[in-house]
């Protein structure tokens, strides 16, 4: 997996800087990491790696380290 | 725009504001608390009440409204079904109707599309009450209810999705965790339909159609195949998309857009493939103009234009050839150029995805507006054959026939507002909710003006509407004069008419007036001072303020018009 191009989508979708996409980022730490947000990223993640998430890996997924983990199992490395 | 309903709509919003701008439209967006569409409507506190929207989305997901329906459907009896079916009109009728009391908006009123599976399975054509049947009524409900409600249009979202797939556009697993139906993809789809409805009830339309012939019209070019060697018509492939494509202009054509022609070509080669094919759906006389010469493009184009008396933005340009396309995109921008696509078989959907052409209800009076057109060229023709202008005027035989607006003509005059550009003084775009407003209010006269002569009914061609809120001075707030009504001292009459009615009849001291001058409006800049008014003040751009006492006896001669008064509307 591609993990620059994970930070960009983040990034992107936050409307963060790249050099902010890090572990230890999740919605506790972001303020504009609502639900509605949360959803634009899931879309914007499986268009980017062509990947599908399913139910349990997006309501769990509020974390850098949680989206490196299900993004990567579903598109490899 | 508002977007109301049972569902999450993001991010729909933000592809309406992205399908507006590719048409030159300006939306900002307000998107309701989920299910709460009635609390939403009358609070007068509410976040849509206070964003007072001009465009309102209503959704309901029969999820939410209609639980028992979409996954009970075949344990329910008939009577509960009945029962369900009427709850689901009420609800969506009730919040029209709120949304029409207490907002200026127009409506965009989803319908309901169908699940891709019955409940049945394929048994469920042959059950007492089958539910497809019971979609399909739902659906049929909605249209007979609204057909005559002009504020209120209907979004095929059962067409809408059938075209792009249902399989490629819902999405259940973001249904479940957002209550958002629908994937990324079909967002494009539906942001496109939604800003159709909106320019339809902007009146934000184009009006003609002007067509190349060789590769357009049909297969190959005319110089070198000949009349019966182009390929039109049945028997081969080509000639049948060609035909079919022939067929979608024709149905353009009773929608009210006037259609011309502009092609290099011999105009007697074209002239005699006309009389000869007249297996063609397209005959010459479908046509309101023909300019077809060896002239660069753009100057026909801008003759055509001339002879409809229409503006260059107006008119829409079809061409197979991407350097004359080029041309009049660098000549005449403000001409909208469509390049057909490679193969005619791509021709009727680019016809169909271009917005232009809709309206929110096509009138009598838009589909006898080609044939208008047609007999206004015969009377320039027919004027030809007189040197004196008074003697052409007497024979034209003009009857006005001036009466208050009312339920039958409601919409013509929203037309007139939200389109006619020259002879406008004041240029207000009022909607069709102000419209209404105007027809029942005590301090506003709103007439139409109905002509025909010799050559045809010109059917409604003017308005003016008069506001008495100084009864002692009445105001014409706005006077208007379709194009197609100029030149003949129509204008004079209809102004005669409001001083007899107001000075005379009625005891006003005086009438004001305003004119506002726009890009479009030089043709009416004079009209008050040729018509005896006194300018009392102008500003700096140009806004010029008159009026006209009661004492001043100042009547322009139109003894050439019949005309006939009505002071009820009693359509």
């Amino acid at each position: 997996m591609n993990e620059e191009k994970l930070i960009e989508v983040i990034a992107d979708t936050f409307d963060i800087d790249e050099e902010d996409v890090k572990p230890g980022l999740d919605n506790q730490t972001l303020a504009n990491w609502d639900s509605l947000n949360h959803l634009r990223l899931v879309t914007a993640l499986e268009q980017a790696f062509g990947v599908s998430l399913s139910m349990d890996e997006i309501n769990s997924m509020y974390s850098y380290d949680k989206i490196v983990e299900y993004v990567g199992k579903h598109a490899g490395g | 725009m508002a977007f109301l309903g049972n569902i999450t709509f993001e991010p729909l919003p933000d592809y309406v504001q992205l399908a507006g701008a590719c048409q030159g439209l300006s939306v900002s967006s307000y998107v309701g608390a989920y299910d709460q569409v009635m609390q939403e409507l009358m609070h007068v506190q509410s976040g849509l009440r206070q964003f007072a929207p001009d465009m309102l989305f209503l959704h309901y997901s029969l999820r939410v409204l209609a639980e028992d329906v979409v996954w009970d459907f075949a344990s329910l009896e008939a009577g509960q079904l009945e029962a369900a079916r009427q709850h689901i009109l009420q609800t969506v009728s009730q919040a029209v109707q709120f949304a029409l009391s207490n907002t200026e908006a127009n409506v965009l009123l989803s319908n309901f599309s169908a699940p891709p599976y019955w409940q049945y399975g394929v048994a469920d054509q042959k059950q007492a009450v089958s539910e497809a049947a019971f979609y399909y009524a739902l659906n049929q409900a909605l249209l007979a209810q609204f057909q005559d409600e002009p504020r209120v249009q209907l979004l095929d979202i059962e067409q809408a999705l059938s075209d792009f797939g249902k399989r490629n556009a819902l999405d259940e697993r973001m249904y479940y965790l957002a209550k958002a139906p629908w994937k990324e993809d079909f967002y494009p789809v539906l942001a496109d339909r939604v800003i159709r409805h909106a320019e339809a009830f902007l009146g934000q339309v184009k009006k003609c159609l002007v067509l190349d012939l060789d590769n357009t019209l049909w297969g190959g070019v005319l110089g070198e195949e000949g009349v019966h060697g182009v390929h039109v018509g049945h028997g081969d492939a080509v000639g049948e998309a060609f035909y079919d494509f022939q067929k979608r202009i024709l149905a353009l054509k009773h929608r009210g857009v006037v259609l011309a022609i502009c092609s290099k070509n011999n105009i007697d080669d074209v002239r005699e493939l006309f009389t000869e094919r007249t297996d063609m759906p397209l005959q010459w006389d479908d046509f309101s103009a023909h300019e077809i010469s060896w002239d660069m493009k753009h100057e026909g184009i801008r003759r055509i234009a001339e002879k409809l008396n229409i503006g260059l933005d107006s008119l829409v340009f079809i061409d197979d050839n991407p350097a004359e396309c080029e041309l009049i995109e660098q000549m005449l921008p403000q001409v909208q150029t469509v390049l057909l696509p490679p193969d005619p078989s791509g021709y009727v959907r680019l016809l169909d995805s271009l917005h232009g052409f809709e309206r929110v209800k096509v009138s009598q009076d838009d589909v006898d507006k080609a044939r208008q057109y047609a007999e206004n060229a015969k009377r320039a023709e027919y004027q030809g054959s007189f040197s004196d202008l008074q003697d052409y005027l007497c024979s034209l035989e003009t009857v006005v026939t001036i009466h208050p607006a009312g339920e039958s003509n409601k919409l013509r005059v929203h037309q007139l507002f939200s389109k006619t550009n020259q002879f406008n003084l004041t240029t207000k775009r009022y909607s069709q909710s102000d419209v209404e407003r105007f027809i029942a209010s005590d301090t506003h006269d709103l007439y139409v003006v109905h002509s025909r002569d010799r050559f045809g009914d010109l059917g409604i061609i003017g308005l003016c509407l008069i506001d008495m809120e100084d009864a002692a001075n009445p105001l014409i707030d706005s006077f208007i004069l379709s194009c197609r009504a100029m030149g003949r001292g129509i204008e004079s009459a209809v102004m005669n008419f409001i001083k007899d009615r107001y000075l005379e009849r009625g005891s006003a001291d005086s009438l004001q007036a305003c004119f506002i001058p726009t890009q479009k409006n030089k043709p009416a800049s004079s009209f008050y001072p040729d018509q005896g008014f006194q300018l009392r003040h102008q500003d700096e751009n140009g806004t010029a303020c008159y009026q006209f006492l009661s004492e001043n006896d100042f009547r322009h001669e139109c003894s050439w018009i019949t005309l006939n008064t009505q002071e009820n509307d009693n359509e």
